[in-house]
């Protein structure tokens, strides 16, 4: 997972504008100490401006709003005086008006594709993928060579589960950026989810050269081996991810999870329980060690650990049904009853059918 | 030397083994003239108790067998017939050590010694050595001159292959001894009970039944029936004994029981040949049995039947010869039909030879869904002795393949009387275990069906830049759904003032073919009454008696609908004025006023009570829900009730009897703030469905 710093501050005479697609993790750019030029600017905007940075710097982010907006009455076509005041108000969390300054601005200047990508972002922080992918696209008629367009592009596509059209565009970044490794991992898992599981292995292992450092790709490989019931490959591709990163919880389960279904479960069991070591909130794990306990017929331990997936999260519906199994196992039926009901509320289908099968509702 | 020494050793070896025998000869007991005698006269009686043909006293024996093995435990020909007698007892388990102290005396002593050892390992599940024993003993039976022991040991043989696979995949099911107040240390087999086993009833032979006279053949009481049940708790009551008429002082078994307990069948042993009778029940006395037409009881040996839900047919086993075949011995399952008409059991056909294999079946019991079996048979791929199979009757008639119901329901031994409870999920079987109170003793076993396997799940970050993991979770395991397809409407008849228990009749009508399919009767002195509502169709059930009004009932039961067990207690209205009935088997067309065919049977009802009470004037009523205009809900019931009153009219009914009225939405039986407070959509729906309703009040009588 990637980590950013929030509110990573630069100073540059250039508009370099980035936000993340993680909300607490915004990179503002906000520029800084314009140019006295001859572009016809007010004198007392341009101060008005310089003010706002320094606010801005300061993290008095009202005090750099008024100075902006300042600016900009003085001299309404003030483009980095308007940018800034969008960043800003993106910094303080005033989307909806950063949003009108970004349309502003893309209004203003008929070239300008920035303030677009910005409106794609923050369309896509708000899960509205199909408005994100029109604000991408007229990013990218107004700049037709920049990846992060396509790339940005392409997840929503792939959030909107278009992934021929995200395989068209993570190919696109490709093209522009052959190291791009995120990419080759994210044309991988489109190329998974159209059942082109062929190119899905050749992308991610790609991707798995490209970035040394990180072992998602390699996690994905095992996940989709897995799926395909290849146990071993799945084994030693989760393997990879974790000789690159020892504390992948992720893979750690995942393999965990590829030894069950081949029929290990002692070492799933370790590989289960080395998870909730190394990420004690992470509720799945718990319910997987109960899984393993009930082919191990220890339904006690069943009991046990899927109430600790349940402690830790009351919507895991398969974790109530396999309370259920055990329970009916240690001949608590009534538990099991009141468990199946709760799983199949929780959109377990199955469990609706054993809960009627095992006379529950008589 | 070295050599001679080791001859001298295999030779003592050798001889000591065979040597080992000491027959019953009093020139081996010298010493102890006395117990000598005394024990030769128990073999000679054990022996002499052997000789009666075709049914040898092994109980009697076998006391008088162990105690001269006491005596002389070294006997080949006594541990032999121990053996032979166990093996027709109910410990059959124990046979085998006898059998292997016989030949390990003296190999050569009897010359079928592997057949048997062959039966002790097949009896114990020691399926290669069974095997291996039984292969010897075929090696040395001429095919030619005894066809019938050859044909034996292969079918032995073929027994022990497929216990083998059996055990290696056992259902998966609890067994559960039903208790001390059902089971005793006497013989306790033979359960038959209502569809959803709230009764039960069972042969024991206990002491204290009738007559408290012993089987001298077998050294035992003679059967009784004794019953159980579970009406106010969950907790069997104390067996009692059903009395006279079915228990006599001779053996009295009770053989099948319709749905709702109102019917027995029991077995009585009359002539010889064996017959099957009918008793009816009211309150707790059963009528004196009624031998079955000779359709069903006919001049051979009947044992075992069963009524299908409808109570139109009945399943019985039969030892009727076969008209192609000849061999009278065979015990089939067929099928007699209840002819309304001539009011006799008729058209008996003889299941298929699928089903009937050209071994024995028996035990027959049919499911309240109406179209599964389950029976006994020694055919097919039985793991030795009876197992039990199910089959199901397909929409075409034809039938499944049986299906053996697996270890540990079926064990080599015999296994017979095996029911299963209309939930599909408990069934009832006999069971000689060690465990148990003693001797065969009834036990509870749940079909737990197929393994459920756990659900697990992983993660994967699909998308490298994604904030959100995408959770892989296991595809959910697929089920056979094993649960049965119907629905038990029970409950009791009772007056709607006093709560009296009433008997009424029950009509049972197919809303699609406007058939009546079945009639049952509440039970007089409990009310209790029991209906199998197989899925697949639109049940109206019409309740009566004389000097009520009728109750309508209305189910649609799904093909696939989960089994449900609905308890309703009806309580039946006087014909007097203010009394209201809804009609619920009386159908409109969706927003429409034309009635639906499938009223007519309700329609015809309603006139006939016109008829028999020629003063009674009412009002018919059409309610809607509150959903949609008001104006148009009046107007469409207010039209409904109409179209009633019309149909009434033209079956000749005076119009000066008849008031319509359409109320709309004004009388609900479910308020509007009732539905709100309600959760669930389908439960909303049944309570708009409620409302929709016609209705009938008495005005005058």
């Amino acid at each position: 997972m990637k980590t950013l710093k929030p509110f990573l501050l630069l100073f540059s005479c250039f508009l370099t504008l980035t936000i993340n697609s993680q909300e607490d993790s915004i990179k503002i750019v906000v520029a800084k100490n314009v140019a006295i030029d001859s572009s016809g600017i007010e004198p007392a905007a341009q101060k008005a401006y310089n003010e706002g940075t320094t606010a801005f710097e300061n993290k008095d982010y009202t005090s750099a709003i008024l100075k902006f907006k300042q600016a900009l009455e003085i001299s309404p076509s003030f483009s980095q005086a308007r940018s800034n005041l969008a960043y800003t108000y993106l910094a303080n969390k005033e989307v909806d008006l950063a949003k009108e300054q970004f349309l502003a601005l893309a209004e203003a200047d008929q070239k300008a594709d920035g303030p677009y990508y910005e409106l794609g972002t923050i369309a896509a922080q708000k899960d509205s993928f199909a408005l994100a992918v029109n604000f991408f696209t007229k990013a990218i008629e107004r700049k037709a060579n920049q990846a992060d367009y396509f790339y940005q592009r392409g997840i929503q596509y792939f959030k909107l589960k278009n992934y021929e059209a995200a395989i068209t565009d993570f190919s696109k970044v490709i093209l522009i950026n052959p190291k791009h490794a995120d990419a080759y991992n994210d044309r991988g898992s489109a190329y998974k989810l159209s059942e082109n599981y062929k190119k899905a292995i050749e992308d991610y292992n790609k991707a798995a050269t490209l970035n040394k450092k990180s072992g998602n790709a390699y996690n994905n490989l095992g996940s989709l081996y897995r799926e395909q019931k290849k146990y071993d490959r799945a084994i030693s591709a989760y393997d990879k991810a974790l000789m690159i990163e020892k504390d992948n919880f992720m893979a750690l389960n995942n393999r965990g999870f590829a030894k069950f279904e081949k029929g290990d479960y002692k070492n799933a069991l370790g590989d289960f329980k080395k998870v909730i070591l190394l990420k004690p909130d992470y509720t799945i794990a718990y319910n997987n060690i109960a899984g393993v306990y009930m082919e191990m017929e220890e339904y006690e331990n069943v009991v046990k650990y899927a109430s600790q997936a349940i402690e830790r999260d009351d919507q895991i519906g398969a974790a109530f049904y396999n309370r259920a199994i055990a329970n009916e196992m240690l001949r608590n039926e009534e538990q099991a009853c009141q468990d199946w009901n709760r799983a199949a509320d929780l959109g377990v289908r199955i469990a609706e059918e054993y809960y009627t099968t095992n006379n529950c509702g008589n | 030397m070295k050599t001679i020494i080791l001859t001298i050793l295999v030779a003592l070896i050798g001889s000591s083994i065979v040597a080992q025998e000491v027959t019953f000869d009093k020139k081996n007991f010298k010493d102890d003239k006395k117990a000598f005698k005394e024990a030769e006269n128990h073999f000679k009686t054990a022996d002499e108790l052997m000789l009666p043909y075709p049914f040898p006293r092994y109980g009697q024996a076998l006391k008088h067998y162990l105690k001269a093995q006491a005596f002389n435990p070294k006997s080949a020909h006594v541990n032999y017939q121990i053996g032979i007698c166990y093996l027709n007892a109910p410990e059959k388990f124990k046979a085998l050590e006898f059998f292997q102290q016989s030949f390990q005396l003296n190999p050569s002593a009897k010359p079928d010694i592997h057949y048997f050892l062959g039966r002790g390992f097949h009896l114990k599940m020691d399926w290669d050595k069974a095997i291996q024993h039984y292969q010897t003993h075929k090696s040395r039976i001429d095919a030619k001159k005894d066809l019938e022991a050859y044909m034996d040991v292969n079918k032995r043989i073929f027994e022990c292959q497929s216990g083998k696979k059996l055990v290696a995949n056992p259902v998966r099911v609890w067994i559960d001894n039903l208790g001390k107040n059902v089971n005793s240390k006497y013989p306790d087999y033979g359960m038959v009970m209502t569809a959803d086993a709230s009764e039960i009833f069972f042969t024991s032979r206990r002491p204290g039944t009738t007559g408290e006279e012993k089987d001298e053949f077998i050294d035992a009481y003679f059967e009784d029936v004794y019953t159980s049940n579970r009406y106010e708790s969950e907790n069997w009551t104390v067996a009692k004994n059903i009395g006279a008429p079915i228990n006599t002082k001779g053996h009295d078994a009770a053989v099948a029981l319709s749905p709702d307990g109102s019917k027995m069948i029991v077995y009585i042993d009359d002539k010889g040949d064996g017959n099957l009778y009918e008793s009816k029940r009211e309150g707790d006395e059963w009528s004196k049995p009624k031998i079955f037409n000779d359709a069903v009881s006919g001049p051979y040996h009947e044992a075992s039947a069963w009524y299908t839900p409808d109570g139109k047919e009945l399943y019985f086993i039969s030892e009727r010869p076969l008209e192609k075949r000849g061999d009278p011995k065979d015990r089939d399952i067929y099928v007699a039909t209840w002819n309304a008409d001539k009011e006799r059991w008729g058209n008996v056909q003889r299941l298929p030879e699928t089903i009937n294999s050209k071994y024995n079946e028996d035990g027959i019991y049919v499911h309240p869904d109406g179209k599964t079996i389950y029976f006994s048979s020694k055919g097919h791929n039985s793991m030795g002795g009876y197992d039990v199979f199910k089959a199901v009757k397909n929409e075409d008639g034809t039938w499944t393949e049986p299906e053996n119901m697996g270890y540990p329901i079926n064990t080599p031994d015999d296994d017979v009387f095996f029911t299963v409870a209309a939930n599909g999920r408990d069934a009832y079987m006999t069971s000689f275990r060690e465990d148990g109170l003693g001797d065969k003793d009834l036990y509870k076993v749940t079909l737990l069906g197929a393994k459920k396997d756990p659900i697990l799940s992983g993660e994967d970050m699909l998308l490298a830049n994604a904030d959100v993991a995408i959770r892989a979770v296991q595809i959910e395991p697929k089920v056979e759904v094993s649960g049965s397809k119907l629905m038990i409407l029970k409950g009791k008849v009772r007056d709607d003032e006093t709560k009296n228990p009433l008997q009424a009749e029950i009509e049972l009508v197919d809303n699609e073919t406007n058939e009546v399919i079945a009639e049952f009767t509440s039970d007089s002195k409990t009310g209790r009454y029991l209906v199998s509502l197989p899925g697949g169709k639109n049940y109206g059930i019409a309740v009566k008696a004389k000097d009520y009004l009728f109750h309508s009932e209305n189910f649609d039961v799904k093909q696939d609908a989960s089994y449900k067990e609905v308890e309703v207690n009806i309580d039946l209205k006087k014909v007097n004025v203010g009394k209201s009935i809804v009609l619920k088997n009386i159908f409109f067309d969706l927003s429409k006023y034309s009635l639906r065919p499938e009223s007519e049977i309700e329609l015809n009802r309603l006139t006939q009570l016109l008829i028999e009470n020629p003063n009674l004037k009412i009002e018919i009523s059409g309610h809607t829900d509150s959903r949609g205009s008001a104006a148009f809900n009046k107007e469409l019931s207010k039209n409904r009730a109409q179209a009633v009153v019309t149909y009434l009219v033209e079956k000749g009914i005076d119009k000066g009897r008849l008031v319509s009225a359409g109320y709309g939405p004004e009388q609900p039986i479910v308020t509007d703030a009732e539905i709100a407070k309600m959760s669930r959509r389908t439960e909303k729906e049944a309570a708009h469905q409620k409302n929709r309703r016609t209705e009938f009040k008495v005005l005058s009588k």
